[in-house]
């Protein structure tokens, strides 16, 4: 599953891809800049892709998404395969298992 | 105290974290902890939890070399954090990691005993490099950074000292007017709503004016707006 990080500030992607990484290193897992997003998304086409703020274009082409910390604000919204939540705070185990479902999603016939 | 050792015999320096952000703050523990001479001993989301981490750590006869602090917590400012931590435990240092880049906050958390500041955009790289610095002794923050902090602090100070003083002489019927000023209300429609005349509105501006020691009516919201006498909804 490829994997597309373009959220902000740095520290937050650099720790993210980082981890994710090392305790998922079947996934691809791809960085870019906050103002290449879309640009990267349409070039790359991610699975999945962490951003500060969701675009039209990462809603229609990403399957599965993360908006997180938009503009430093606690929580975040999630939306695999247009199943959406919105949440109030975002734990790491949430978003590790987000990554999890994605990849089964990918895998497993629908 | 017990300290962890690296393979190669040196110590490992003790750090904690305090960010509410968990999905930043645990991985950036996850990728401390996979240095050799690092070892994450406590991590917080608020001040609360990170009073009670620390108490945690000095029962357990643990100690903290850097503790790694956010300013924006949810329950306060981590330079509430960081004054606490240096009068309790004079050994252990501050790495402020915020993304804050707002003078006046940083200057604060410098008054009250941070010895670094990177902003959230640096690389991970430069905050492991950070930390071993401040760990092998060295000044992040230069004596001219100190001195520059201290002074933009005392002259928050005394500045917030004098609005207090202007404040205490704005009276409420003045401050209706203010409020009505905010409102976005002309002197006759202020009249109006406070009842009396215009000429009477026009006399509580001019004393607003005075008292406030500025030279327009736009000034003067300024000044309110940004010292809470009014409110815009």
């Amino acid at each position: 599953m490829r994997v597309l990080l373009a959220n902000e500030p740095r520290a937050y992607r650099d720790v993210i891809s980082g981890t994710l990484e090392a305790l998922r290193p079947e996934l691809e897992i791809l960085t870019a800049e906050p103002g290449e997003l879309d640009a990267e998304v349409l070039r790359l086409s991610p699975h999945f892709v962490l951003c500060s703020r969701v675009t039209p274009v990462v809603e229609s082409r990403a399957p599965v998404w993360i908006e997180l910390y938009p503009d430093q604000a606690p929580g975040a919204v999630v939306d695999l395969r247009g199943e959406r939540e919105v949440l109030p705070e975002m734990r790491f185990e949430k978003l590790l298992s987000t990554v999890d479902r994605a990849r089964l999603s990918f895998v497993l016939p629908a | 105290m017990t300290q962890g050792r690296t393979a190669e015999g040196g110590e490992q320096t003790r750090v904690m974290l305090l960010d509410d952000h968990d999905s930043f703050r645990q991985p950036l523990a996850f990728m401390l902890e996979r240095e050799p001479d690092l070892a994450v001993v406590a991590e917080a989301g608020s001040l609360a939890d990170a009073r009670e981490a620390l108490i945690g750590l000095y029962e357990r006869g643990e100690g903290l070399d850097v503790a790694v602090v956010d300013l924006d917590l949810p329950d306060g400012s981590g330079t509430e954090f960081i004054s606490e931590l240096v009068r309790a435990n004079r050994r252990a240092l501050v790495l402020v990691l915020s993304a804050h880049s707002e003078q006046g906050c940083l200057a604060r958390a410098i008054e009250a005993g941070a010895a670094g500041i990177l902003h959230k955009s640096s690389r991970i790289g430069d905050i492991t490099d950070a930390v071993r610095r401040l760990r092998a002794g060295e000044q992040l923050v230069s004596p001219q950074e100190v001195m520059e902090a201290i002074r933009l602090v005392s002259r928050e100070r005394r500045e917030s000292v004098e609005a207090r003083r202007i404040i205490d002489e704005i009276t409420p019927r003045e401050k209706e007017v203010l409020q009505a000023l905010a409102d976005g209300l002309g002197d006759k429609e202020i009249s109006e709503r406070l009842s009396v005349s215009l000429g009477t509105t026009r006399t509580h501006m001019a004393n607003i004016l005075s008292k406030l020691e500025v030279q327009s009516r736009l000034q003067a919201l300024v000044f309110a707006l940004r010292h809470g006498i009014v409110r815009v909804d």
